[in-house]
């Protein structure tokens, strides 16, 4: 069994940075009420690039729902929500976001987040977030810019898809300038773009990584420094930070020291992380599993062409794989992953709160083991909510499927 | 009594038999195709002047779903349906899916459809979630594209004057269906609120030609009728896809009159027309973009208003809002609109229903009670 003793060194040198980061980027959020610096809420994937661009301050209710599921307050705003008249069905990000708005608490210093002078949403991800955006708009009746991503499953990417977006980041800067005074710079857009794409090359390598057997880094790793790729893309930071992480790893790799010792099987892993449960992972790695691959994570890292940066941003955003493949295109994908990332078995999170993503799992697990003979388990949880979690269910789930994998060697 | 009608039987014929009925026989007996769609926001003038009948997919009143064995169980109960409906071989005789890319469930029912079920031909039109002028631009490239894949399926142009005709006889069963829903608005409406949900789902599924004819028949004959049920408090429904009567037959054997609706299955199916008056393709594009919007377009406000008219002009004394299970955006909007209607002293009753058809009975005193309060 794992050890219960607090961990105080982590394995990585790089987490103090991280840590630093993350400390840095509250402190500020704390601080800019007082500084008249206007906010901003960002739903995930939306182009935070405008904010730093626009000198706009960003806040991420989903970041924010990942910790307050990891300190344990998620249950109670969602209810909170719930109590409002939200269903209980709809998602566990929002409904976390909102009970703790309305109970105005949160995980730091008892406090919820500094209130949105903005609100910018993509309906990329899901329609869930410009739903919940239309909320926060009402509750706190201030203005909401939703960019509508093209969201062309099946189809292949044309530059039609592309100047959508693209024309609706210039009609953002628009709506920026127009509720804050602060004025469009081209240069200053261009310079955002470039450390942007620095962060997000290096953190796609970091990722490819972990092709090396054993892995150079432990899943909670990667999940952890997503931090300043979604929160902190287009800041300098977060390129030194990546270039110091990519060091350590690839080091890591150079020396073929595994992230996590048993390195037994290979997984990929479909595709929330339990927030308030991320020693789930743990137990799979008592198991001698160890998740090698993802396409979570990968979904916030994508290039920006900088020479044509409106319709470069539109091309970090558009057509990326997690949020606008359908079932054949992502059993594709995984099977091409499975060969890369050496995987023995891939592993399904069917994520209550997240429809979008979860609907379809059936279908590709069936299609990879019909293709290459690769097996899957399926469990079901919520990312945020851990009210009707059952870890003996999830277990059981898992170690069938251990059992699965021992049998074939 | 009040005695039946011969236009309303023959609708209500169609219905019966759906999904593949007479019309859509003697459509399939000329040699010609039939093209399944789901989503209103399927531009159905296209696939008629490509010289296919498009029909709405629907699922099937009291059939448990066989979707399930290849949908997780939290998913939308109508998609549940249609893919059961589907994998019951019910749909073999279409030529081909197209399907509108709105809802997430949508988008995973075309998956599914393609594997399970299969298809000839299969599309699925992304479109925009948000009313402006670059989705606009966006919108009309997405048709050009689909037009283009219809030509390329019927092997023959799409002309302009095709795409006018079609939209004539688009906006023609939108006119028609509009003067009798308007009927709804007096006193003593000869119409059930079943008999209306009948008359606008067979619209969807006969070739609108014929069912135009029959929606004549059926005005003059509606002149002399007499209302088919007693006087009850006059309600609306808001809010999720309804793709049978079960729930409104219920509402109004609680003893109410469901005189209209904002439903995509109801009202909001032919409330808008097109302007004939420029590019056919730009036309129909700006109807489909502009019309009152299903809650997973952004901004919720046009439909907003469009309720509130309703209330008016048809003197509403209760908004039932009807949510589906699963149905995310319509669940949001709830929250919202039941607080605009309260603040303006319309009472409301929030319904969640895990199958638009079954189960509903444990239902029946809530209904009640709430009727007894207005």
């Amino acid at each position: 069994m794992s050890d219960k003793k607090p961990e105080k060194k982590k394995r990585l040198k790089t987490a103090e940075k991280l840590g630093k980061l993350m400390a840095d980027y509250y402190t500020e959020s704390a601080m800019v009420k007082a500084q008249k610096k206007p906010v901003a809420w960002l739903s995930s994937v939306a182009p935070v690039e405008v904010c730093y661009t626009m000198d706009v301050f960003p806040i991420y209710p989903e970041n924010y729902g990942t910790m307050c599921a990891a300190r344990k307050l998620s249950a109670e705003f969602c209810a909170a929500a719930e109590a409002k008249g939200f269903s209980t069905d709809l998602c566990s990000y929002a409904l976390n976001n909102l009970g703790s708005i309305y109970l105005n608490k949160g995980p730091f210093m008892g406090q919820g987040l500094p209130e949105p002078d903005l609100l910018i949403a993509t309906e990329h991800a899901c329609l869930s977030m410009a739903k919940w955006w239309e909320e926060l708009s009402r509750h706190f009746n201030v203005p909401l810019y939703i960019v509508d991503a093209a969201l062309p499953v099946g189809e292949d990417l044309s530059p039609h898809h592309i100047n959508y977006f693209a024309e609706q980041l210039r009609e953002l800067m628009g709506f920026v300038e127009e509720h804050t005074g602060n004025k469009f710079d081209m240069d200053k857009f261009k310079e955002v773009l470039g450390y942007s794409d620095e962060a997000s090359k290096l953190f796609l390598e970091i990722g490819a990584l972990r092709k090396t057997v054993p892995s150079p880094i432990s899943p909670i790793e990667i999940f952890t420094n997503m931090f300043p790729i979604v929160t902190l893309a287009g800041k300098k930071e977060a390129v030194e930070f990546y270039n110091e992480l990519y060091d350590e790893i690839s080091e890591l790799a150079k020396r073929k020291e595994a992230a996590v010792p048993n390195e037994k099987y290979r997984l990929l892993w479909d595709l929330f992380p339990i927030w308030y449960n991320l020693n789930l992972f743990k137990y799979i790695e008592e198991k001698g599993g160890v998740v090698v691959a993802d396409v979570y994570a990968t979904t916030f890292g994508g290039r920006v062409d900088i020479s044509r940066p409106f319709e470069g941003l539109a091309e970090r955003y558009v057509g990326n794989p997690l949020l606008s493949y359908g079932v054949q295109q992502k059993t594709e994908l995984y099977k091409q992953m499975i060969k890369e990332y050496h995987v023995d078995g891939v592993v399904f999170h069917s994520n209550r709160s997240c429809r979008m993503a979860s609907m379809g799992q059936y279908d590709v697990k069936q299609g990879i083991y019909e293709d290459i003979g690769i097996p899957g388990a399926i469990f079901e949880s919520d990312f945020v909510d851990p009210r009707s979690y059952s870890d003996e269910q999830v277990k059981d789930t898992l170690d069938s499927f251990f059992e699965i994998l021992e049998s074939r060697g | 009594m009040v005695h039946s009608i011969d236009s309303m039987e023959r609708l209500r014929d169609e219905l019966n038999s759906f999904p593949q009925n007479e019309s859509i026989k003697k459509w399939k007996n000329q040699g010609k195709k039939v093209i399944g769609w789901v989503c209103n926001y399927v531009p159905e003038e296209i696939i008629y002047a490509a010289g296919f009948l498009p029909i709405r997919i629907m699922g099937h009143e009291g059939v448990i779903s066989r979707g399930d064995d290849y949908l997780q169980s939290n998913m939308c109960p109508y998609i549940r349906g249609c893919l059961s409906q589907g994998l019951e071989k019910k749909y073999d005789f279409l030529d081909g899916i197209i399907f509108a890319h709105t809802c997430d469930a949508v988008c995973r029912l075309f998956d599914n459809w393609r594997i399970y079920v299969g298809a000839p031909y299969s599309y699925l039109l992304d479109h925009p979630h948000k009313i402006s002028d670059s989705s606009q631009q966006y919108h009309y490239r997405q048709l050009e594209k689909l037009k283009k894949s219809l030509e390329d399926l019927s092997g023959q142009e799409i002309t302009n004057s095709s795409l006018k005709e079609a939209i004539d006889i688009y906006n023609e069963n939108r006119m028609l269906l509009k003067q009798i829903h308007r009927l709804m608005a007096g006193d003593n409406p000869p119409l059930s609120g079943v008999e209306v949900s009948d008359i606008i789902r067979s619209s969807m599924i006969m070739p609108k030609d014929q069912n135009n004819l029959l929606l004549k028949g059926l005005l003059a004959e509606l002149v002399a009728r007499k209302s088919p049920s007693a006087p009850g408090p006059r309600l609306m429904i808001s809010g999720s896809i309804m793709d049978n009567a079960a729930f409104i037959r219920l509402v109004e054997e609680c003893g109410a009159e469901v005189v209209t609706d904002d439903l995509c299955s109801g009202t909001r199916y032919f409330w808008d027309s097109v302007e004939n008056n420029q590019n056919p393709l730009a036309a129909i594009g700006l109807r489909y973009l502009n019309m009152v919007p299903c809650a997973c377009i952004e901004p919720p406000f046009p439909r907003f208003e469009y309720v509130f008219n309703m209330i008016e002009e048809y003197r509403v004394d209760g908004v039932i809002l009807y949510g589906l299970m699963f149905c995310d955006t319509f669940q949001y909007d709830f929250v919202g609109q039941r607080k605009r209607l309260e603040e303006k002293n319309i009472p409301v009753l929030e319904v969640e229903l895990e199958h638009p058809s079954l189960g509903l009975g444990q239902l029946k005193t809530r209904i009640q009670a709430f009727l007894e309060m207005l």
